[in-house]
């Protein structure tokens, strides 16, 4: 594997710390920071900000700042040994091309001639630069500022130098297409959750579409578990020969445990508020657990298009006083309120992994998950229902709550399984993949 | 002879703080004290001062002819004592000229008359003390929270020994009735409702500065003869509104305190005009027929029902939750909980979490220290988790014998 140690790969992402919406931005993040031990790693993303973290080996490339990023030596070199892009390379893709780019990229922007300058990439794409001024990482504007990605990346990346192209969820597909179709070089998809999780297995919506196009066009994918993987075999008829699952890890970091003042136990949900995180079964089971064990407070940390219903639900209900909603918190929160909780509740309809779980089990907190996620690979001991059984849940959930030695005893198994997942065990086998498609 | 009478709302609310799940059990300061003394400072330095000046120099100009009326809400005196001690001297200064009527209210302009009548009841003897401490009157005509209103009301307050109730004129109430003469509850016939003319005085609380009214931009002349064209047909025009709509609610640059000024003067163009105070109404002018109001009304909204502060689940659980814990507050007799507890009743936390026209950033969006109504809902929930950390944490429970009639069920469970 050492001779990948010259070698590159452009890694294509979306979220990205600071800006997390869910798990996507740290999963990214500790790949990306494992895979760079092993070789070095262009990354491009939409955001960059001041506390985007600088890690070795690591060259972070933002759309909001591109014109900035593209402006070093390293570039500025590209610019004059342009021997990487020989125009018979290029002409044979470029039927493809045209057909897949959309018409906003016609053939004189990808200019293939030596006569290109940094002036003109930086002005073709400068109109489709002003959508990510925007401080949103999705918003409204989500398909027009995927277009604009997929075009000002499928440009940049004549300029650079890259061996494999690395994908992060469907929003960047397009663009990995793309530029796979232009440079010729292999594509992996890392994929962390499907349409078909978000909406349900049925799902054959436009996203679904791309994600269909891209996962068979590709060379590897890599899903985050063995449950992704079935996932996408069952719903997308990818054979199974170019599905490596990868799970993912977290940092070793040690959580200390404190107990918040209120006397009450506490079991926290953490995660966006939508029908894909089982909000219903939350409050079913919510109303299950405080009908038998009224010692018990539920904090639910997350914000999403479902929370006002669940909130006027659980009113409705008269489950406030059990009931404490944070909206979104932020990382330190995240890690405060983990580490004051004794249970974790995650009963996903479809939990493609479920990094929270992962963090939970490191803060020492006994989880309750649904076995439709990935998770459920990785802590065996956690206690496992599928996601509409509540009954279930909330027999878990009081037993835990009730039986402190038992619940004690989950944590530290718990712990034992997590030192068994590690981002470079994950990027390892990331490597290995990479190195039998370049050779 | 008709008279033209004016009340003024004064109220501020004490609002929460953004009170999180790590503040439960840790913070006893519950509420925004910055942002409550910055909105009293603004609001005093925009409203509260110039117009207090405005109606002293009018008193004054017409020599004890121009009368107003104020009910000033406890929790709102209470912040100025503090923060602006020069604003309650400008109010003390007003009722010292003898042509300002108090109203009575509950201290805490709250919505316990729903919930809880003996609440109710301490809430306005609360108030009654502190407007005697503080200007040396007994209110004798009430007012509730919103104007919030029905017979039943009516017939409680008349208990109470006021001499008047003031309600909101409701158009399908009133029916082909006219809101300028004095009403009696169907039950009662010789205590007096006064109705608010809700159509001229929203005139001036809310579409004085509507570029898109046909009447805009209103000024003092035609307006003293909408007012004049009542003549005859009238006895009173009754003009309430929020205080804060001088200055506050309508910029001056609207030319609000302008309006005011001239007003008295156009309407004194006609002998048969002039103003008074609620009670020198009633002692005035006959009860004429009467006023039915089965249902609950209030001035609030287009609905002028209690849909501002109860229309959805979030509402109705916090106004349960808080005064589910009455009791045990009040067993606890522990005098900073109380006060809490009590200021937690302030009807304007409810009306923070109405999701009623919150799309159209209308009037509940405009007065909200949130970023949206699930937020106020959070914030409150959590400080009713804290009030109940706090009732909680003491092993032994002291028990105090209260004069209380009403359950005698303990609600405090022992850790």
């Amino acid at each position: 594997m050492d001779n990948l140690k010259n070698k590159s790969v452009l890694v294509i992402g979306w979220e990205y710390p600071p800006r997390m919406v869910g798990g996507l931005a740290i999963a990214t993040h500790g790949l990306v920071k494992a895979l760079s031990k092993f070789m070095h790693v262009k990354l491009i993303i939409p955001y960059k900000d001041k506390e985007t973290p600088i890690d070795d080996n690591i060259t972070v490339y933002g759309l909001n700042t591109i014109e900035e990023d593209l402006n070093t030596p390293e570039f500025n070199n590209l610019m004059h040994n342009r021997v990487y892009f020989k125009s018979s390379e290029v002409t044979s893709v470029y039927p493809f091309t045209t057909e897949y780019l959309d018409n906003n990229l016609s053939r004189n922007d990808i200019n293939l001639d030596n006569n290109l300058s940094r002036n003109d990439i930086n002005l073709k794409s400068i109109s489709y630069l002003n959508l990510f001024k925007s401080d949103e990482v999705y918003g409204w504007d989500l398909w027009e500022k995927m277009n604009a990605f997929k075009t000002v990346i499928a440009t940049v990346s004549l300029y650079l130098t890259f061996d494999i192209i690395h994908c992060h969820d469907w929003i960047t597909f397009s663009a990995g297409r793309a530029v796979k179709q232009i440079t010729n070089k292999p594509l992996a998809l890392h994929i962390h959750a499907l349409e078909t999780d978000r909406i349900s297995a049925d799902t054959q919506n436009e996203i679904y579409n791309i994600e269909l196009k891209t996962m068979q066009f590709a060379d590897i994918i890599f899903p985050v578990s063995g449950y992704t993987k079935k996932c996408i075999i069952k719903n997308y008829g990818i054979s199974e020969e170019k599905l490596i699952p990868i799970h993912n890890a977290i940092e070793d970091d040690l959580i200390k445990r404190w107990r918040h003042n209120i006397p009450q136990k506490i079991v926290t949900f953490l995660g966006r508020i939508t029908s894909q995180k089982g909000p219903g079964f939350l409050l079913e089971t919510i109303q299950k657990v405080v009908s038998v064990y009224k010692n018990v407070r539920f904090v639910i940390a997350g914000s999403g298009d479902l929370l006002e219903k669940l909130m006027m639900q659980g009113a409705y209900e008269k489950l406030s006083k059990y009931t404490i909603f944070t909206g979104f918190i932020k990382r330190d929160e995240v890690n405060a309120l983990l580490a004051t909780s004794d249970v974790y509740f995650m009963p996903s309809v479809s939990e493609p992994f479920g990094l929270t779980a992962l963090e939970a089990a490191r803060a020492g907190v006994a989880c309750v998950i649904t076995k439709q996620s990935g998770a459920a690979e990785v802590l065996l001991s956690a206690l496992k229902a599928d996601f509409w059984d509540t009954n279930k849940f909330s027999r878990q959930i009081v037993e835990l709550l009730q039986d402190n030695k038992k619940r004690l005893r989950v944590v530290e198994k718990q712990r034992e399984e997590l030192t068994k997942v590690s981002w470079n065990a994950s990027a390892e086998k990331i490597i290995s993949e990479y190195y039998k498609l370049l050779n | 002879m008709t008279s033209i009478c004016f009340y003024f709302q004064v109220h501020q609310p004490y609002r929460l703080r953004q009170f999180t799940f790590f503040d439960i059990g840790y913070r006893d300061n519950v509420f925004d004290d910055i942002k409550n003394r910055n909105v009293l400072n603004k609001v005093a330095e925009k409203c509260y001062l110039p117009a207090n000046q405005i109606f002293y120099n009018l008193i004054k100009k017409y020599n004890g002819a121009f009368k107003i009326s104020y009910s000033l809400s406890g929790v709102t005196l209470e912040q100025f004592e503090n923060w602006r001690p020069d604003v309650l001297d400008s109010f003390k200064k007003l009722v010292d000229t003898g042509c300002v009527e108090l109203l009575s209210e509950t201290y805490y302009h709250s919505l316990s008359y729903l919930y809880s009548k003996e609440e109710f009841k301490k809430q306005i003897q609360q108030h009654k003390e502190k407007i005697k401490q503080l200007f040396g009157i007994e209110p004798v005509v009430f007012r509730n929270t919103e104007l919030i209103y029905n017979n039943e009301i009516a017939s409680y307050i008349s208990q109470l020994g006021y001499k008047a109730i003031i309600a909101e004129g409701v158009e399908k109430l009133l029916g082909y009735k006219s809101p300028n003469y004095i009403h009696h509850p169907p039950e009662n016939s010789n205590f007096p409702i006064l109705l608010k003319n809700y159509k001229l005085s929203d005139d001036i609380a809310f579409r004085f500065s509507d570029r898109h009214w046909k009447e805009f931009p209103l000024n003092a002349e035609t307006y003293a003869h909408w007012i004049h064209s009542i003549a005859g047909s009238g006895d009173v025009v009754n003009l309430f509104m929020d205080y804060e709509t001088f200055g506050e609610h309508q910029w001056a640059k609207t030319g609000i305190f302008n309006f005011l000024e001239k007003l008295p003067e156009y309407i004194f163009k006609h002998s048969d005009f002039d103003f008074k105070t609620p009670s020198e109404v009633i002692q005035t002018y006959p009860i004429k027929g009467d006023y039915n109001v089965s249902d609950i009304s209030s001035w609030a909204d287009i609905e002028r029902d209690l849909s501002a502060w109860r229309s959805n689940a979030l509402q109705h659980e916090a106004l349960r939750r808080i005064y589910e814990l009455e009791d045990a507050v009040y067993n606890k007799s522990c005098t900073k909980l109380l006060d809490i507890w009590k200021k937690l009743t302030t009807s304007d936390h409810f009306y923070y979490m109405c999701t009623k026209y919150w799309a159209d950033g209308d009037v509940h969006k405009y007065f909200s220290p949130y970023e949206n109504p699930l937020q106020a809902f959070n914030y409150f929930n959590n400080v009713c988790a804290h009030l109940d950390y706090k009732l909680n944490k003491v092993n032994q429970i002291k028990w105090i014998p209260t004069q209380r009639t009403r359950s005698k069920k303990p609600l405090l469970q022992k850790v």
